[in-house]
Parts: C-alpha cells; structure tokens; sequence
C-alpha cells in the first residue's frame, strides 16, 4: 500500500510536474487561445441563430402582412372545385360542348374524371334567307369519361336557371 | 422612374392588383368574347377565376350560374374591375 503511494506521488508529481512544466511551457497567451476557440464557435452561432431569427421575423411579418388579406392566400380556385368533389357539376367546353356529370377527381390542368356524363353539343344553324337561327342539340351520355384539361372553359356547379 | 405606377416600395405589382381586386365586382372577358361578369372570389397567378353570381353574356344575357363558377385561366383575355355588376350594362 505503501508502495504505490510512494509510485503513485512519483507519478503525481511527476504529472504535476508535467503539468507545471506544460503550464511553463506554455506561453502567457497560451490560456487565451482556449476561448478564441470557443468564441469562434460562439460566434459563428450566433451569426447563424441571427441569421434565422432574422427570418422568422421576416416571415411572421409576411403572415401578419397576408393574414390580414385573407387567411394567407391560400384560398385558390383549384381549392374551391375540391370542394365539387363527388358532386355533379356542369362543364362548359370549348366548340359548344357542354357536360354534366359526377366530379371523380381532377387536376391542376382541369383534366377531370367524370361519372355519367351527359354530353350536350350545340350547333347553330343560320338560314341564308331569313336569318333564323336553327339551334340544335346533341345529346349523349357516357358512363366514364376523361376530359383533357386545356379544352374547359368553366366549371360550375349544375345550373339551376339555364 | 416613371411615377406613373402606384410603387409603394412593394413588390410584384401585378400580384398585389390581384390581390387587391378579390371580393370585387369584375368584368372576365374570354379569349372566345364571351363575358362573364361577378363577384371574383379568387384568382391565381395562371388567371384561374372563382367566381360568385356570375352572369354570361355573349351579345345578350344568355345563362345565369349562381354559386361559384371556375373560369380556366388560358381561356381569359382580361379581368376588369366593374363598379356595378348587376345593374343593366348595354
């Protein structure tokens, strides 16, 4: 027991005297590059949490800026068809095509997915001599039908006066 | 430079109108002439309409779509800003 205390203060002191002797060898700034270090860390998050703080700021002004408007302008029209979904719907077309269906599902381009669709075309016939217009409907029905998209024109839920 | 916009140190002016004009009466016309006048509910940056009480005129009153009507915005030539919508145009 005695043995290794005397080993052990060898060892202490020969710690401690490397420790004085690291703490001799150092140079009086020595101590001082420590918190450089730590500060140059220190720094760099602050600079970072700044930077982020600095955005949240800017956006919660953009949120109170819009929130004022309308519930951040979200609120699209493509937003407002989701709401037909499920529901029959009118479809106004180009060419004097008309559809009247149950809304499946759609897109951003207006392709859709109808269900029993009813296809109304119209054709306009205008007499040379008295100028009368001869409006004449076609009529067919589909049970499942893709409409492409760039050929709507409107999306409406059915028409109550036509 | 020109003090002819409304800049107010905002930008995207274009955006701001439309988003200025919701819950307006407006005149959309279509690229086929045909008008459409209502309540814009709310557009988007492709032109796509929301509209509420709207009424289509193509030479005369043709057809009235009460509720929302959804106009693809390739289809619109112009959105106007109208003062009344209802009242008797020409």
């Amino acid at each position: 027991m005695h043995e290794f205390p005397t080993d052990k203060a060898k060892g202490l002191s020969s710690t401690t005297t490397q420790l004085s002797n690291s703490a001799n060898s150092m140079p009086p700034g020595g101590f001082s590059q420590l918190p450089l270090i730590t500060c140059h860390s220190c720094v760099e998050t602050l600079s970072r949490r700044n930077l982020i703080r600095r955005i949240e700021e800017h956006e919660a002004k953009k949120k109170v800026i819009m929130g004022s408007e309308e519930e951040s302008a979200v609120k699209e029209p493509l937003d407002l068809i989701r709401l037909s979904l499920d529901e029959r719907i009118y479809v106004k077309l180009r060419h004097d095509r008309e559809l009247r269906g149950k809304l499946h599902a759609y897109d951003q381009h207006l392709n859709m997915i109808l269900g029993d669709v009813e296809e109304i075309i119209t054709t306009v016939e205008i007499d040379d001599e008295t100028y009368e217009e001869i409006v004449r409907t076609t009529k067919r029905t589909v049970p499942f039908l893709f409409v492409r998209g760039d050929g709507v024109i409107l999306v409406s839920p059915p028409l109550r006066t036509a | 430079m020109s003090g002819s916009g409304d800049k107010t140190s905002n930008t995207k002016t274009p955006a701001d109108f439309l988003k200025s004009i919701r819950g307006r009466p407006v005149v959309v016309k279509l690229n086929s002439g045909v008008d459409y006048r209502g309540i814009l509910a709310c557009l988007d940056g492709y032109m796509n309409i929301a509209m509420e009480q709207t009424e289509e005129y193509v030479n005369g009153q043709l057809k009235n779509k009460y509720g929302d009507a959804f106009i693809r915005g390739n289809n619109v030539l112009y959105i106007s800003t109208s003062k009344g919508t209802s009242a008797e145009g020409a």
